[in-house]
Order: C-alpha cells, then structure tokens, then sequence
C-alpha cells in the first residue's frame, strides 16, 4: 500500500478539485461507460504527471490541462484504445449522487449541454473553461494562447451555440 | 437563447452535482493507483516489447545479410527486409522517446499538437507496412526459406511463379487502397476489418492532418483575421 506524503497530497487535492473531473468527464462523453473510463484515465495520467507539478501554479489550471488533453486524446483515439479500466465505483469514485443532482436540470440546461456536446473538441474546451466562470487570461493559460485568440474564440463559440439553439427551436 | 443567463444556472446546477462526487480516497490510495500503477507497467512493457521483437529481426536479417552479401540474389532480397527492420526501430524508439518526454500538464494546444503529429507518424508509418508487406512477401520467403531450412528458393521454385508472385503483390497494392477507399460502411460489424480499411485507405493520416490544421487554425487564425 502507498502511504507517502507525496500520495496523500496527490488524494487530498485530487478530492479538493474532483469537480473538474466531473466536469470534464460530462464535457466530452455522453455515455456514463465511457465517462467512467475516461475519469479513470485522467487520475492515471494527473498522478503519473504529480511529480512534476509545480506548485507555483495554480492546481486548477494543472489539473484543467492534463484533464483536457487526456480527454481530447482519448476521444481522437476512440476505437484505438484499451479498455482495461475497472467500473469507476471500484476505482473509488461515486457519481450516481451527482447524476441524481444533475437531473434536476431545466430543459434549457439540458439542451444547452447537449448542444455542448456536438462541438469540436478544441470548443468544447474553450466553452467548458467559459461556462466555468474562468476570466480570457485563464483560458489563454490552460489552452495555450493568447487572450485576444481567446476572447475571440469564445464569442464564435457562443454564436454557434446560439445558431443550433435557434435551429434546434425550429425543429 | 440568453447563453449569459444560462450560464449561471449551469454554473450552479453543476455546483451542485460536483459537490455530490464522492472520492474513497482509501480505495483510490489502495486500488485506483495500484491499478494504475500496473496499466502503466503494461503499456510500458507493450512498447518496449514491441521495439525489442523489431531489434531482434534487424539483427536476424543482418546476420543473414552479413553471411550472404556476396550471392546478389539473397542479398537483394534481404536489403528490404532489412531498411524495413531498422526503420521500424528507429520508429519506435522516437516514438517511444516522444511519448515519455510529453508533459500532459503543458498547454493544451502545444500537447495535442505534438501528439497529433505522433499519431499522424503511426498512422503513415502503419499505412506503409500494410502496403508494403505483399511487395515484402517474396523477400521474405526467400530468406526465411534459406534461413531457416538451406531452401534456395530461386533453385526450388519455377521462375514464372516467383515472377508471378511479385507482380500479384505490386497489383495487390493500388487495388487494396482502391477498396478501402470504396468500401465504407461494409466492415461496421468487425472493428479489426474497419480499423484495417482506415489505415489502408489512408483515413487516419487524413482525419490527423485536418486536425493539425484545425489546432494551427485556432492557434492563430483568429488574430490574423
């Protein structure tokens, strides 16, 4: 068994941070399967990568990017990968609560995650970063570019968004 | 729809949920890091087993190169075999060297850049393998033939058939990549078969560029423009 300091700071911010995990899991899956895998994955590469976190940076932004890019990795690797996961209950995290809480949803939230969705990866991430409260600098930093690229993204991501809400209304 | 306003409620609909996740951080200290611990030592192993069976067949085909470089017709043979050995470990080894060096902690669109270009280099690299092979075919059986068993193969079998067979296989390539093309949607029911049509058929190496292109795109176009 692993008890170094080391592995329960790991755990400690892990627990304080695991919404992003969720968030993330949600963003970029639709089935809870699929979800769970890719949660898993993400652990796996957030501890393999611990050791050279720098903790002058905020864990948020770390734990984003490496959530992120294991996310847009596995779904461009859908059908490559292997599936060696156990069921994310097994590997000690619980959803079923928060799923519960998540179907308290209004339609409008439902739809708007839906739409969410359907994007590209690379606008999933910026819309998933904006929705979150992050300010342009922030999502600059996690995506690696500039704040005015972001800002600029953000708001042709919106406008996409707008048009399939409005699309989705006509049907 | 006012996305602003939706905002918040997601914001605090998700708040919600995400505060109802629960980690058993004894069972992730005990099972999900041991477990992830060993899916690492697998995958680990996976590539540098796979470098080793590469570097065993160069030195294989070169020791047969190294004993038989002076009769033209096994050494012909042999010198494909073996570029094709050798580039499968040079291959390996950077792809290796390049997975370990990734820091899935950098930004996110440098990271996915530099892993898009290693999945474009497998998808090239199996692409060429699968094309090549038939074309190998023959090479292959002459030098196995004569390494494993003294067989000369040239001596053994009638002329017009080894011609034959090495006309099939060059036939063999422009026709399979014609039919992976052609084919989409018949192999849905075997992933092996789907898979081996998008490799042949060039649909990986073409689904990796469009996103290098996508990643320069949101990169810099938006400043440009």
């Amino acid at each position: 068994m692993t008890t170094s300091p080391q592995t329960e700071r790991f755990l400690a911010l892990l627990d304080a941070h695991k919404g992003i995990l969720y968030k993330v899991g949600n963003g970029y899956c639709r089935n809870k399967d699929d979800r769970g895998d890719l949660i898993q994955d993400i652990v796996i590469q957030l501890w393999r990568s611990f050791p050279r976190y720098d903790p002058a940076q905020r864990f948020s932004t770390w734990m984003y990017r490496i959530a992120i890019n294991v996310a847009i990795s596995a779904h461009r690797s859908e059908g490559r990968r292997v599936h060696d996961t156990v069921p994310i209950e097994d590997f000690g995290i619980e959803l079923a609560a928060a799923d519960d809480a998540m179907e308290s949803a209004s339609d409008d939230v439902r739809r708007l995650r839906r739409l969410i969705g359907d994007l590209g990866e690379l606008d999933r991430a910026l819309i998933i970063l904006f929705l979150d409260g992050h300010t342009y600098d922030e999502i600059a930093e996690i995506l690696g570019i500039s704040p005015t690229n972001a800002s600029t993204r953000v708001g042709r991501v919106k406008d996409k968004l707008q048009q399939a809400w409005a699309a989705a209304e006509k049907e | 729809m006012k996305l602003d306003d939706l905002r918040d409620e997601l914001r605090a609909c998700e708040a919600m949920a995400e505060a109802k996740v629960s980690i058993d951080v004894t069972k992730v200290r005990e099972k999900g890091l041991r477990a992830t611990r060993s899916a690492m030592r697998r995958l680990a192993v996976w590539l540098w087993l796979e470098l080793a069976t590469n570097a065993v067949g160069v030195l294989l085909v070169g020791a047969f190169l190294g004993d038989h470089w002076r009769e033209p017709r096994f050494a012909l043979a042999t010198l494909p075999l073996h570029v094709m050995a050798v580039g499968h470990v040079v291959f390996g080894a950077v792809q290796l060297t390049g997975l370990r060096r990734l820091d899935y902690g950098g930004p996110i669109v440098s990271i996915q850049r530099r892993l898009e270009r290693l999945r474009l280099g497998r998808a090239r690299m199996t692409a060429f393998s699968l094309l090549a092979s038939p074309l190998l075919w023959m090479p292959l059986l002459v030098v196995s033939l004569k390494g494993l068993f003294d067989v000369d193969v040239y001596a053994t079998f009638d002329h017009a058939w080894l011609v034959a067979n090495v006309v099939v296989g060059a036939l063999f390539v422009p026709v399979a990549v014609w039919g992976a093309r052609r084919l989409v949607g018949r192999f849905d029911g075997s992933p092996v078969l789907e898979r081996l049509r998008r490799e042949i058929g060039g649909r990986n190496i073409a689904a990796s560029q469009a996103f290098l292109a996508e990643l320069t795109r949101f990169d810099g176009s938006a400043e440009a423009g």
